[in-house]
């Protein structure tokens, strides 16, 4: 039996798709000009939590592409293919979470999404306090920029051979990072096998550092509640929103130069399974949370489900008397909309769970581009969400709205294009999305 | 009708042969195979499988089991725990989801034993030793008259043995 043959890849710089590109900056544009009125207009902290929402999301969603790739590697996967380039071009934000980490702390606005800046709580004072928090989200977020760069240029190296002379713009740099060429074999078994080394390193780092952010960068905005499965679930949340975002990208770009053909049935199909598994999953580490805190019934620990799921959701459903213990599935709408919450953590639910549990439970479904690609589109919408539900009850329990306004919505247009604008620029100009090669 | 049988030992000349063949409508092909390959997933065009069928069914039945069990028996002999509702759907959840798993795997036994007609206690008249080992073979039904027609195929894409299976 021979093994199938490796396949060479190939960088494909094209220069930036330039209507695209202008409408990013356009959205940049927005997003800092938002930014910017929320901060002078008498609540600058609601600038502050809408950009702390997107910062996570971003963050988590970024950085798990790299852990996706990883994962690629640690296994020897063969058949992703260009699908690990695309998961790998997500990783290109992770400088970025740094360096918008480091303006949080420059510009002071921790104290506007952390309750206890200002007011702290003095039993928990010896680990929420401001200086332990930048020291450890800085050291983490430095260290996995460090990793995720240095895993990226030798992921990249064996695909740059000859890329210098091809490419319209950054010859430079092309050139400078396949100094030293030693032939396409060398270098990829070279890549290889510092990649296998870096591969699993990456995700133990992201498993631990992304469950303190989850900690830190969530929970404490609601100081006084806990749960051990917390940093998982949010850390998981990043995971899938990733898996997610590949499998979108992979679905606009199939028909793409040099993709023709490689983004075909059989990686939907791998693609969806995925999708359905570890939505599967990310319920599954809800309900290991919700169903520990349910039975507890402790009020410090069903506040936090309370503000967002209403008490309909726990055990003390606010009925009178003992008439709860005899209708255990007294439910109603009615009472759910009393909730401010609780229909945003419907919709996450449904985005995240329900919609592509059943949608991509057949084999059809999660080989047709534009399933699969719907889907995926709409998990990324609700992990949105969900990240907009872990905040905003905490901060402001009693408004519906709190996380939907003129402001909040350019920060979010203004993180989705530099988000697009930086995966754009690495995957058209430099390093560029590397394509299988033709020879 | 003869059968031809080819021995090869790579499932892409296998897969190259077995779609040159369906191309020339010949339909009645069987591969055997020691192991999966992803070659060799489109080769014979099959319908899905009715196995999917059984999963289904198993897990709606274990979910709707898991939950139906558990309420009737808290309600047909209430007992206050905890000061907990008698029929608690989010505990119980535990029970629905496991008995899903269980139901729907054991359902995808029995539907894989019933559509693949197992255990069978008769092999295939084409079946070899060598294709639970290192070789996979491709098995062709077909008329008298393109025996030779087929064989050169087979040959013709490195099969390294050709024989005509008796029926």
């Amino acid at each position: 039996m021979s093994a199938p043959a490796p396949v060479r890849e190939r960088a494909l710089p094209r220069g930036l798709p330039m209507p695209l590109a202008l409408v990013c900056v356009a959205l940049i544009a927005v997003g800092v000009l938002s930014f910017v009125a929320g901060l002078l207009s008498d609540h600058p902290e609601t600038a502050w939590r809408a950009f702390h929402v997107n910062f996570l999301y971003y963050a988590g969603l970024s950085q798990a592409g790299l852990v996706l790739a990883c994962a690629f590697v640690i296994i020897g996967a063969g058949w992703p293919g260009p699908v690990r380039r695309i998961a790998e071009g997500l990783a290109a934000w992770v400088p970025v979470t740094f360096v918008l980490a480091l303006l949080v702390l420059l510009l002071g606005g921790a104290e506007h999404v952390f309750p206890w800046i200002s007011h702290p709580i003095e039993i928990k004072a010896a680990w929420l306090n401001p200086t332990r928090f930048w020291v450890t989200q800085l050291g983490i977020f430095f260290v996995l920029t460090v990793l995720t760069l240095a895993f990226l240029r030798t992921s990249v190296r064996p695909t740059l051979g000859g890329v210098a002379e091809r490419a319209p713009v950054a010859r430079g740099l092309f050139e400078r990072w396949s100094a030293g060429w030693r032939g396409d074999e060398a270098e990829k078994e070279a890549s290889e096998r510092r990649l296998r080394v870096l591969a699993p390193i990456i995700c133990l780092l992201f498993a631990v550092g992304y469950s303190l952010v989850g900690f830190d960068q969530v929970m404490s905005v609601a100081p006084m509640w806990f749960s051990n499965l917390f940093g998982a679930y949010f850390a998981w949340g990043g995971f899938l929103s990733a898996v997610a975002a590949t499998a979108l990208i992979a679905v606009l770009l199939r028909h793409s130069p040099g993709l023709e053909g490689h983004i075909d049935k059989s990686r939907m199909h791998d693609l969806g399974k995925m999708l359905f598994a570890f939505s599967i999953f990310w319920m599954y580490l809800f309900w290991s949370q919700y169903i520990v805190i349910w039975y507890g019934n402790l009020p410090e620990e069903t506040d936090f489900l309370a503000a967002r799921l209403g008490p309909q959701f726990l055990q003390d459903k606010g009925l009178p008397g003992t008439r709860w213990i005899v209708d255990g599935f007294d439910f109603s709408f009615e009472r759910l909309h009393q909730t401010p919450y609780a229909w945003l953590s419907m919709a996450v639910w449904a985005c995240c769970w329900i919609v592509p549990f059943w949608v991509l439970l057949g084999q059809r479904p999660k080989r047709s581009p534009v399933v699969l690609g719907g889907v995926a589109f709409v998990m990324l919408v609700g992990f949105w969400l969900e990240r907009n539900v872990l905040i905003w009850p905490s901060l402001v329990p009693s408004d519906r709205f709190a996380w939907l306004g003129p402001i909040q919505i350019g920060i979010a247009l203004g993180f989705l294009g530099a988000f697009a604008l930086v995966f754009l620029i690495y995957t058209r100009v430099f390093p560029a999305l590397a394509v299988p090669a033709r020879d | 009708m003869p059968m031809l049988r080819g021995v090869f030992e790579d499932p892409s000349k296998l897969a190259e042969a077995a779609r040159r063949l369906r191309a020339r409508s010949f339909r009645e092909l069987e591969i055997f195979s020691p192991a999966p390959f992803p070659e060799l997933d489109d080769v014979l065009d099959e319908k899905p499988s009715r196995v999917r069928l059984f999963t289904l069914v198993g897990g709606l039945a274990g979910v709707t089991t898991g939950y139906a069990m558990t309420i009737w028996m808290s309600l047909d002999w209430p007992i206050v725990i905890g000061g907990k509702p008698f029929a608690s759907v989010v505990p119980y959840t535990i029970i629905a989801f496991e008995l899903t798993i269980l139901f729907g795997g054991l359902l995808t036994l029995l539907g894989l034993l019933a559509v693949g007609r197992l255990p069978a206690f008769r092999l295939h008249k084409a079946y070899d030793s060598r294709f639970s080992a290192e070789d996979l073979g491709l098995v062709v039904t077909c008329d008298d008259r393109d025996v030779r027609e087929v064989d050169a195929l087979l040959r013709e894409h490195d099969a390294k043995e050709v024989t005509l299976v008796e029926p």
